[in-house]
């Protein structure tokens, strides 16, 4: 037998649609808030030009997994190289004239992360890149004047003063360049969100690990433990003083959280980072937060996020930041196999074995790449295929995109400022211990309990005449939990669309081009909510959304 | 041709089964045998020719993907046995660069096979299972693919624990695929 420790007994949630709700996602620039870093303009790897084919030949599959992977918001790293690169072909980019109308059609908001480091100087881009702060400072407003000219700005959710530049080390000269560029491009864009990058460690981080890895030790500060730590926190706060004159120009401050245990970012540690450097640097307290990347660990092998618990570890984060008043946007690193959304089949060349069609998954650096062929495609051909993320995002950004207004947030027994959100980080801490055993060839019998929860998050349409409950159940056990509105009754069948995995599968990794462990469902339950009270049915280690209509009582 | 490996039998009655999905519990045998083979991946190996002989209906059409596709991994046959009057039936493959196995079994009985294997000079990783299986004694078959679970704390795969085995449900046709490093 599976156990599980259930937290709190059932008591019934209640939604009363007068209440002042946690945030409204139509202030947010990013809306529906929950997306992915990556936007398939990337050059691939493996030497296969993807993105040509993505936005070119394979445009309408592109299209289709977008939206079926739900990907309404997005993130483009290097925006200002890959728009001047791509407009002189197509080469081995796309160009940006055949991805910006698909994104503006779609209704897709892009974070877009520019970098001063450097430009091309012309518009061939056959002359050396230069960093000469005059031309950098003209390229960057040429985009901004193109993305204008062409009226796609309703599609830039907002512009990132660079990705993770704390890396590096002087934040003083960083700063300075961006405050000759930034008042240029509120000349021309007045409202343009601008975001700045900020990171805040603590000792442990997996991040850094990762980053200490690629980079190679002598390219990172020796010491490791505290003083590792303290530099990079060191180069935000003297980023934030070095930019003064330009933060009432910041709408954003950027973070990018990695880990799923308790101690680290994602968790409700992250928020907690957050609040504490706006009281060490108050200068920015009150700007809103992307998180513009995150994931419950750092570099790894991409197999880990094709099981379904490392999907329900995400849909605990995902409503837990949803329900946090300062943040907007968040981005899943990335929409490929790393992050478990899209699995994309390329045309691989491999040294000395030529061309195979098949998924390239990011793999431990040692062991080099994994790959899984494809034998539902003839070669040369690609195409997209759903990875265990991709459901979960389709679900919830769906209820969200019509139902902007974010009510409550609650765990079982628990709601409001009484529901913690630690639901994330218990669950993967014990799916660990799961793990271990099951490794080892042990049995379900000898696992030791999840510590799962049901946690749920309320959101309303903007008349009140809808409710959808996005949920998501890491017991193993199904929950049936009441629900009871205040001040409006429930006025129709409740759609659920759930997916979900046996719970003795979650540990199993998917593969792709196979029939995936998870299974969707979409049913109509007509008899649960009756007047203003019903009964939200939710399975074990399940993720759902249930919309329902209402009515609001002085509307009768 | 002789082979430079090995096998024999060990009958283990064991009181619980160890099985990677609750539907394989239906009708098995509670005892699992244990075969163990030595893998030479410097053998050169021989041309391997799939066949779906000896099987039908919609197993045979099932399997036939995970065979093919095996074969297309690892197209050299190092080591092969039928066993319990052709019951029960392995093949070890790999490809022409040492860097991949796989496994080919079927398992026509009602009870788990384990191939524990030994392998010098490299290490295999998690194994990919790519299975048809019948829970009622062949009438209805199913797939699943997968990874088992791993302990994968970093988020990066390590070899597979010792000893390395390969798991083979009843009325089960399987391909597992080993990377080595």
């Amino acid at each position: 037998m599976i156990f599980n420790v259930i937290f709190a007994a059932v008591t019934a949630i209640l939604i009363d649609v007068n209440q002042s709700p946690i945030k409204d996602q139509r202030d947010s620039t990013c809306g529906p808030d929950l997306g992915y870093a990556g936007c398939l303009t990337e050059i691939s790897l493996y030497n296969d030009p993807f993105s040509t084919w993505a936005y070119g030949a394979g445009i309408k599959d592109t299209e289709n997994a977008l939206r079926n992977c739900g990907a309404r918001f997005l993130r483009q790293w290097d925006a200002v190289k890959t728009w001047q690169y791509g407009m002189t072909g197509p080469g081995n980019l796309a160009h940006p004239k055949s991805y910006w109308p698909l994104w503006k059609k779609m209704g897709i908001k892009v974070l877009l992360t520019l970098e001063h480091y450097g430009a091309w100087p012309d518009k061939a881009c056959a002359k050396k890149r230069t960093g000469d702060i005059k031309t950098v400072k003209r390229v960057i407003l040429e985009y901004i004047r193109w993305i204008i000219k062409n009226r796609y700005q309703d599609v830039v959710a907002g512009l990132e003063l660079g990705n993770e530049p704390y890396f590096g080390n002087n934040p003083e000269e960083y700063a300075e360049r961006w405050c000759e560029i930034i008042p240029e491009i509120k000349k021309l864009w007045p409202d343009v969100k601008i975001g700045m990058p900020i990171a805040e460690y603590r000792a442990g981080d997996p991040d850094l690990d990762a980053v200490r890895k690629r980079l190679g030790e002598k390219k990172m500060m020796a010491g490791g433990g505290e003083f590792e730590i303290n530099r990079f926190n060191q180069w935000s706060g003297r980023f934030v003083v070095a930019m003064s004159n330009q933060l009432h120009n910041i709408s954003h401050v950027i973070y990018h959280f990695y880990g799923g245990d308790a101690p680290y970012g994602c968790s409700q540690s992250g928020f907690g980072r957050i609040k504490n450097f706006e009281k060490i640097y108050p200068q920015i307290a009150g700007k809103r937060v992307w998180i513009s990347e995150w994931r419950e660990r750092s570099d790894e092998d991409g197999r880990c996020h094709q099981m379904f618990a490392s999907t329900l570890f995400k849909a605990h984060y995902m409503l837990s930041c949803l329900t946090q008043p300062n943040i907007d946007g968040i981005n899943l690193h990335c929409i490929g196999s790393l992050s478990g959304a899209l699995n994309i089949s390329m045309n691989c060349s491999f040294p000395g074995e030529g061309w195979r069609s098949g998924f390239m998954f990011q793999s431990d650096p040692l062991q080099g790449y994994n790959f899984y062929p494809d034998p539902d495609v003839k070669p040369g051909q690609r195409r997209y295929v759903m990875g265990p993320a991709a459901p979960l995002f389709k679900i919830y950004t769906d209820a969200l995109v019509k139902h902007p207004i974010i009510h409550e947030h609650g765990t079982l027994g628990k709601q409001g400022d009484k529901a913690s959100c630690w639901s994330s980080a218990l669950f993967y801490g014990s799916s660990h211990a799961q793990r271990s055993v099951l490794n080892r060839g042990g049995k379900w019998k000898d696992v030791p309990p999840i510590k799962g929860n049901v946690e749920w998050v309320s959101t309303l349409n903007p008349e009140k005449t809808s409710l959808a409950m996005l949920m998501c159940n890491t017991t193993v056990e199904e929950q049936k939990i009441p629900i009871k509105l205040v001040n409006a009754k429930f006025a129709g069948a409740a759609v659920v669309r759930s997916v979900s995995c046996e719970p003795e599968l979650i540990y199993h990794h998917n593969i792709p081009s196979e029939t995936p462990l998870w299974k969707m469902q979409t049913e109509k339950k007509t008899s649960d909510f009756m007047d203003s009270e019903g009964v939200l049915t939710i399975g074990p280690d399940t993720i759902q959304t249930v919309v329902v209509p209402i009515k609001k009582i002085e509307d009768r | 041709m002789s082979y430079r490996f090995y096998c024999r039998f060990i009958l283990i009655s064991a009181g619980a089964l160890f099985s990677f999905s609750p539907s394989f519990a239906s009708l098995q045998d509670d005892a699992v045998d244990v075969i163990e083979i030595n893998v030479n991946i410097d053998k050169q190996g021989s041309s391997f020719k799939p066949s779906l002989g000896g099987i039908s209906g919609e197993a045979k059409k099932l399997f036939s993907r995970y065979l093919f596709l095996g074969a297309k991994q690892a197209p050299l046959l190092i080591a092969h046995n039928e066993l319990e009057k052709k019951l029960f039936s392995w093949s070890v493959c790999k490809n022409g660069k040492n860097s991949t196995l796989v496994f080919l079994t079927r398992n026509n009985t009602k009870r788990t096979k384990k191939i524990v294997f030994t392998l010098s000079g490299k290490e295999p990783l998690t194994p990919t299972y790519r299975r048809v299986y019948s829970s009622d004694g062949g009438k209805k078959w199913r797939t699943i693919a997968f990874e088992p679970p791993h302990d994968s704390v970093t988020g990066y795969f390590q070899s597979m624990p010792k000893p390395y085995t390969i798991e083979v449900p009843p009325y089960s046709y399987q391909s597992a695929t080993v990377r080595l490093k």
